[in-house]
């Protein structure tokens, strides 16, 4: 029978869930196309995606509210793609809390135990020790409208682990907390998602948020995935366009391949980063970042370019200058302290010059 | 108290003057004839002595109740699911259904119980249908009896009760279903568990809504009822403008609007206290 | 875990709830079917050929919509149906937006009271008002009953459903428009021409629309009032219903559902249908 997961089966790095090339239509529009990518046992992944590129759609798709169109979604070897929403084991958080509310922070807690016919003593006990976990001890016999937002959103995860789920799906659950609070809950998430080894599904549009709390990171774009990789990867190696400017690298210069590591910009400004796997020919995308373009005083080696003007930005100021040779200007970071103005001379490293796909 | 605030007053006045003359007033006066004896006008119990000692008014009390009991009741069974269709299909057929339910409703109460008396009529569809399969040789009375009346009042009553349903299915998260749902309860137990619980204010205003106009219709058990199922609306009609016994008529209309306004505070208390006690 | 706790293999269960939502949605269908059957049904049988009501008709005309037409009262019933139910909207109209302002602006020692008075007539039995209303008519030897007793009676009726209508639209408004609109120089007069009658066109729309529709379709009240010299249509259908159980009563409720649909038309377009959901 296909019905009951095994656990604990394989090695240790065996995908805990695995989505194989899940489709999904709603009518004529298609919502996700083909996507694939897994969890391992204990990992914390995170769908990063601007709004409607599907991955509300791919949680629930995990969660067993929707049915995939195409495709299989695996829990270790088991498809469970026959499994109803109620006997996959989940813990869901969604970004609204969706506590029960006429229920105590206590009884919403207990719900799935009482589901899962657990005897009364242990339902007491686990209860208790879900809520201690999360810092509400004493708050047991408090209705959600009591609460507070941020307390609200921990009753939401208590009541998501004390089930100890197989795997912990989170729909932007931070998005409803303001600055500060986010700050904190995004460090008391991680922590508890160490403390309690649970394989985590992260929904986020946020990259701070999914560079600080990710193993790994999916980057999605109109149902398609992009990127899939370790979050420094990402960081370092954008795979396209999108991508670049997804994790907001500032300078994305239209370029063509010239000659094996020759590159002209759009305006006819020469420049020679690696263009291993382009065509010559081609047109790719130029992207650097602000803080990698390095700003001289007037007369040294490099780039002579005009200011136009500069933000302060607290440590750091970003400036817009006009450089011959390229139609659009170049931001450029460089620290507060010193202030430039006028003519200067810039330094475009070709180390740091990442070379991409267009495709925005 | 200053010019200021009489404006509210003024304002209003118009329309308080008109209730106050036209149906507060009259029914005072109303209230003062049951307590009177026709031919003297001296005050007395007399009028309600003669229709408590009637079989008729004892008939025609307990049938309105029995009729109100049941149309509640069936109004609940069909309500829930419509209410409930109404508040989660896709929009499109959420709007066909909700303008089905409405739409009766702004149609004339004798069309609609016309309607009833032709599909339960002994040539209708229902008796028709019943002859042609065999289960019945002779055809059915439905009409003129408690049955057809129940028939039409809950066709009449339904829509109050989906739209009382609505007001806070509509105001209830789908999300909630579905944490029940990944917590581990399946579809029936996160009904029982979740939005049944979430629903009783609104079933409880529905219920109490319904009740009070079931007791209260007029013509629908006219229509339906004929002269040989008087209910306690019909009764003072009938002594009013069949047999000119006014104060008989005067009693029944009594006892009716104690029924009907005790209900209204009923309803409007357990509303208060429910907003009270569980603001969510 | 506690797999165990379940007793079907998942495929069957997943079947099983198909099933049983295939079957809630049957459910759903068939009590949408009755509140449909007996407007349909009338429809269809006021074109039959039939003598008598039966289901279906053996065969279709329009000889008893021909029937209707010659009827002798049929004219001055729906004639004096549309006047009562046109003259009480106007006058209930006017008198419940002024009402509807006071509930809505703000609040005021006896807001209560004003709101209960106002609203009284809903929750009246409408036989106790009717009778009531024919009594004092006959004490003050009025009961001779014309046009005008019969206007007033249905402004009464219909006074609540303009006064809940309006209200709610009023509520709904935005009182920073109306400061505004002073601020700008309009006096108290001026603003609420041009901002709050403006701004709750809506519901006033909305409220006599359903003003209109339950005058027009009163029986309760109107039965005790009906004489020798006003009658209203519904009244007369119910007496007609009565007395001759042939398919003409169709015809008239058919003319009767045509008109209510073009009315809920209107109240639709108008984004009224909303009203039905306020409180
Ligand atoms: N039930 C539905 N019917 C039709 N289209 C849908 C449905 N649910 C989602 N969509 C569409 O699918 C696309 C993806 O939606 P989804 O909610 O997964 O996006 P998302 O990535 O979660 O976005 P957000 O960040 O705004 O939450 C959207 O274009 C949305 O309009
Ligand atoms: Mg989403």
């Amino acid at each position: 029978m296909t019905a009951d997961m095994t656990t604990g089966g394989g090695s240790s790095d065996a995908a805990a869930v695995a989505l194989q090339d899940i489709g999904k239509s709603f009518g004529e529009t298609e919502v996700l196309k083909k996507v694939s990518f897994q969890a391992r046992k204990g990992e914390f992944l995170t769908l990063l995606g601007p709004s409607g590129c599907g991955k509300t759609t791919s949680l629930r798709i995990i969660a067993g509210f929707e049915d995939a169109t195409s495709g299989d979604v695996m829990f270790g070897q088991t498809s469970v793609n026959d499994l109803p929403p109620w006997r996959r084991d989940i813990g869901l958080v969604f970004q609204n809390y969706a506590l029960f509310p006429y229920m105590t922070a206590a009884e919403n807690v207990a719900f799935g135990l009482k589901m899962r016919r657990v005897a009364k003593a242990e339902t007491a006990t686990r209860v208790k020790a879900a809520l201690a976990q999360v810092g509400l001890a004493g708050y047991e016999n408090r209705h959600p409208r009591h609460l507070s937002g941020g307390q609200r959103q921990r009753v939401a995860l208590a009541r998501a682990l004390v089930i100890e789920p197989k795997l912990l799906l989170l729909d932007e659950p931070l998005s409803n907390l303001d600055a500060k609070l986010r700050g904190e809950m995004r460090y008391e998430l991680k922590n508890l998602q160490r403390a309690t080894g649970v394989t985590t599904i992260f929904v986020t549009h946020d990259q701070e948020e999914a560079f600080s709390l990710s193993d790994r990171i999916v980057l999605m774009r109109s149902g398609e995935v992009v990127q899939y990789c370790a979050p420094d990867e990402l960081w370092s190696r954008p795979a396209t366009a999108f991508a670049a400017d997804f994790i907001g690298v500032e300078n994305l210069i239209p370029a063509q391949v010239t000659a094996p590591g020759q590159l002209t910009c759009a305006g006819g400004l020469a420049v020679a980063p690696t263009t291993v796997g382009f065509a010559q020919g081609a047109e790719v995308i130029l992207g650097l970042r602000a803080s990698d373009v390095a700003i001289q005083p007037k007369g040294g080696t490099g780039l002579p370019a005009t200011i136009l003007d500069g933000e302060y930005r607290g440590r750091e100021r970003l400036y817009r200058l006009a450089l011959p040779g390229l139609e659009r200007p170049v931001l450029a970071s460089a620290p507060s302290d010193i202030a430039f103005d006028g003519e200067v001379t810039l330094c475009l490293p070709p180390e740091k010059m990442m070379v991409l796909h267009d495709d925005r | 108290m200053t010019g200021k605030r009489d404006i509210p007053w003024l304002l209003a006045s118009p329309g308080i003057l008109l209730v106050t003359l036209v149906a507060l007033l009259p029914a005072a006066i109303l209230i003062v004839k049951a307590f009177q004896d026709v031919d003297t006008g001296a005050l007395t119990l007399e009028n309600f002595q003669a229709i408590f000692d009637s079989k008729i008014f004892g008939q025609a009390f307990w049938r309105t109740l029995r009729i109100a009991f049941f149309v509640t009741l069936v109004s609940v069974i069909g309500g829930y699911p419509l209410a409930l269709l109404i508040a989660r299909a896709n929009p499109r057929y959420s709007l066909v259904i909700f303008v089905i339910v409405l739409f009766p409703l702004m149609v004339s109460v004798v069309v609609r119980t016309f309607g009833w008396v032709v599909i339960l009529g002994p040539a209708g569809i229902v008796n028709e249908a019943l002859m042609g399969i065999g289960l019945i040789s002779e055809p059915l009375t439905m009409t003129q009896n408690e049955f057809g009346i129940v028939v039409g009042e809950t066709h009449l009553l339904m829509p109050y009760m989906v739209l009382a349903l609505l007001s806070v299915l509509r105001k209830l998260e789908p999300q909630l279903e579905e944490a029940a749902l990944s917590l581990g309860a399946n579809p029936l137990v996160a009904f029982f568990r979740v939005i049944l619980p979430m629903t009783v204010p609104g079933l409880l205003s529905g219920v109490l809504l319904v009740f009070s106009l079931a007791i209260t219709a007029f013509a629908t058990p006219l229509v339906m009822g004929g002269a040989r199922t008087p209910l306690l609306s019909t009764l003072v009609y009938r002594y009013a403008l069949t047999s000119y016994d006014w104060a008989s008529a005067a009693a029944v209309a009594f006892v009716l609007a104690v029924i009907a306004v005790a209900f209204v505070a009923v309803q409007k208390t357990v509303a208060w206290m429910w907003m009270s006690r569980h603001e969510f | 875990m506690n797999s165990d706790r379940f007793l079907l293999p998942a495929p069957v269960e997943a079947l099983l709830w198909k099933l049983g939502r295939l079957l809630f949605h049957v459910v759903g269908l068939a009590w949408q079917l009755f509140m449909v059957a007996p407007l349909i049904i009338v429809v269809v049988v006021s074109f039959t050929s039939a003598s008598y009501l039966m289901f279906p008709p053996p065969g279709y005309s329009l000889d008893w919509y021909r029937e209707v037409l010659s009827l002798s009262w049929i004219r001055s019933a729906v004639t004096s149906s549309l006047i009562i139910a046109t003259c009480a909207t106007l006058i209930a109209v006017v008198i419940g937006v002024l009402a509807s302002r006071v509930l809505a602006k703000r609040p005021f020692r006896g807001r209560g009271l004003v709101e209960y008075l106002v609203l009284s007539p809903l929750f009246l039995p409408g036989v106790v008002i009717g009778f009531a209303i024919f009594n004092v008519l006959v004490m003050i030897q009025m009961d001779r009953v014309a046009m005008p007793q019969m206007i007033i009676a249905h402004v009464m009726i219909t006074l609540p459903f303009v006064i809940r209508s309006v209200w709610a639209s009023m509520a709904g408004a935005d009182i920073s428009l109306e400061e505004a609109a002073q601020s700008l120089g309009a006096t108290p007069a001026q603003t609420f021409w041009h901002v709050v009658l403006k701004s709750a066109r809506p519901g006033i729309l909305a409220g006599a629309i359903l003003a209109f529709t339950f005058s027009f379709n009163d029986v309760t009240i109107s039965i005790f009032l009906t004489s020798s010299r006003v009658t209203t249509l519904p009244v007369q259908l119910v007496s007609h219903i009565e007395y001759n159980p042939d398919p003409s009563p169709a015809a008239i409720s058919t003319l009767m559902i045509a008109i209510t649909l073009a009315l809920f038309v209107f109240l639709a377009r108008i984004g009224g249908l909303n009203a039905f959901l306020e409180r």
